[in-house]
């Protein structure tokens, strides 16, 4: 119960500082933070897939580029705001998703990542090649910003801020009860074992083909905020070293928690910002950082500071309860 | 309760399964022995409908189920563990046993959420894992995993249950408590079992039936004595020298 409160209490903290952040920072500071709003739905739904159902999924940037272009498309030729064009672009990629899903879905673990790669870069070639439509490798210009509502103005990076982190808190707040829910222990137990947890009663194709078509709409909803608030989008933004980046950044905070995305996305869009110096360096440090979050810690950022904080309590309180591999097989053989 | 009525399985052109018939009656153990290859698994793989018989149909309580899904069988009371213990490896042993109520949902709808806990650790006490419940089940040992494996398919609380191989790999004490929780099962929760089993010891024992498998044929089929004394069953087992 107090746990609980303190957790709470935090987040009402975080949220805190979050929302007085355009008054104390400069404009520059506040972009890279908008930036890593707009990432932090992308992972969160990447994370979706892969940290909860256990899915490698490489099509979210592709699902991520549908939103941007579907809703670049609707505010600039067709007219439409980027209020109603955003819960369109969402649909737009959901629906593609599930289309994507139907055949890809049946393929598992290795082969379900290559053949969404495959479908990623489908996307983005159509993208490249549909030139009345897309404007090919020359993107599309002057996507306007959302109308003014409640007073702000989004033309301002100040005041889009606060969209980006409305939408943000909501899609991680979204994807939290989730997991919490029924179908979210289902997509668990396929993570964990997916044959076993059709034996338990659980439809696995359908909470896949669920959980693939929610997550590529909160991709299109991403892409959508993406494509406004830059203004400008073009294929070379939804390549597949973009893939990898938000697979790392999902990897590298830790894959199936909450947290762990959100802590990944923006170390790893500060990091770039704090190489400037030696940029060119910039793959090869994500690369080794690869390595050594698989060799030495498993469950990213988050798992490093969980293992810290678990030791310090247990140096504390000299727990014996342990859940260590060693302590339970001894207890295990202790018994029979 | 199960009837398994002309079951044959064919894999691009090899037979794995030709023709097995054979039926369970309510509350038995049902053994099902055979050298490796014999397609034993393949026979609970097409029971449970992991994939389908290639000819054949299995009647479930008098209800045909080839040609369900296995999450469908699970609700009408049929469940199973795989062979090498599988469970949810990160979650923890209560999780592990949550997650196996999933479809009490849909069986009993009325069943509230302090029932259904009631209910976990009930089962956590019946298998013997009760005292490691906040363990990450993959850090259990291998005697406790299969434990834990039980637990989850009786929380589904089954009518017919599938176990294929559960002592693999067990020393013989872990075997002897094994036995006897499957004895438990049976007589306290009126559970009926068909099980695989390659530990001849645990089998006879333990079972009041046994089917023999070879090549995908079924060559024999009795009570353990009438099995143990088989000239059929001996030769596929020890070769036709034994014999001779």
């Amino acid at each position: 119960m107090n746990n609980n409160r303190m957790k709470i209490g935090t987040i009402i903290a975080v949220l805190v500082v979050l929302s007085v952040l355009p008054f104390l920072l400069d404009s520059y500071l506040i972009h890279i933070l908008n930036q890593i709003g707009i990432w932090v739905i992308l992972t969160a739904s990447l994370n979706l897939m892969v940290g909860y159902t256990g899915q490698l999924s490489f099509a979210h940037v592709g699902l991520f580029a549908v939103g941007a272009y579907t809703s670049a498309i609707l505010t600039t030729s067709a007219g439409f705001s980027f209020w109603t064009s955003f819960p369109i672009a969402a649909i737009v990629a959901g629906v593609l998703g599930f289309i994507i899903g139907l055949p890809v879905l049946r393929f598992k673990t290795h082969f379900f990542a290559i053949v969404t790669l495959g479908f990623g870069e489908i996307i983005r070639l159509t993208i490249y090649n549909w030139r009345d439509l897309t404007g090919g490798p020359n993107g599309i210009y002057n996507i306007p910003f959302p109308t003014n509502i409640l007073g702000l103005d989004f033309a301002l990076r100040e005041h889009f801020y606060y969209l980006i982190l409305i939408s943000a808190v909501l899609v991680v707040l979204f994807v939290k009860l989730l997991i919490g829910s029924r179908t979210g222990k289902a997509m668990i137990a396929i993570r964990e074992n997916e044959n076993f947890a059709l034996f338990v009663g659980i439809n696995t194709w359908k909470v896949k083909i669920f959980a693939f078509t929610l997550s590529a709409a909160l991709a299109g909803f991403a892409g959508s905020l993406y494509a406004s608030y830059n203004s400008y989008i073009s294929p070379y933004s939804f390549t597949v070293s973009e893939s990898v980046s938000i697979l790392l950044m999902v990897i590298i905070g830790g894959m199936g928690t909450i947290i762990g995305p959100i802590l990944g996305t923006t170390f790893l869009i500060f990091l770039p910002e704090l190489l400037r110096s030696v940029s060119e360096w910039r793959m090869v440090i994500y690369g080794g950082l690869l390595v050594l979050t698989i060799m030495f810690m498993r469950d990213g950022i988050l798992g490093l500071i969980k293992s810290f904080v678990r030791k310090k309590k247990h140096h504390s309180e000299k727990n014996l309860l342990s859940t260590g591999k060693e302590e339970a097989a001894i207890a295990g053989s202790e018994r029979n | 309760m199960l009837e398994v009525k002309g079951i044959s399985r064919f894999f691009k052109g090899l037979v794995a399964l030709d023709d097995v018939t054979f039926t369970v009656k309510q509350g038995d153990i049902l053994g099902i022995i055979g050298p490796n290859g014999a397609g034993k698994s393949t026979l609970f793989n097409c029971i449970t409908c992991f994939f389908p018989p290639s000819k054949g149909e299995v009647y479930f309580e008098g209800k045909k189920i080839t040609g369900l899904n296995p999450f469908q069988i699970t609700e009408l009371g049929l469940t199973r563990t795989f062979q090498h213990t599988q469970v949810f490896p990160k979650l923890s042993v209560y999780e592990n046993i949550t997650t196996g109520q999933y479809v009490m949902k849909r069986k009993d709808p009325s069943r509230t959420k302090r029932q259904l806990e009631q209910k976990a650790h009930e089962i956590m006490e019946f298998v013997g894992v009760s005292e490691y419940k906040d363990t990450t089940a993959e850090n259990l040992s291998l005697g406790y995993q299969t434990r834990l494996a039980i637990g989850i398919a009786l929380a589904t609380e089954p009518k017919l249950f599938l176990l294929d191989e559960p002592a693999a790999g067990m020393n013989p004490e872990e075997t002897k408590q094994l036995v006897h929780l499957l004895r438990e099962i049976r007589t306290k929760l009126g559970v009926t079992i068909i099980l695989i089993e390659h530990d001849m010891k645990a089998v006879m024992g333990l079972c009041d039936k046994i089917v023999v498998l070879e090549y995908g044929k079924k060559i024999a089929e009795g009570t353990p004595q009438e099995i143990q004394e088989n000239p059929r069953v001996i030769e596929a087992y020890l070769g036709s020298e034994a014999l001779a």
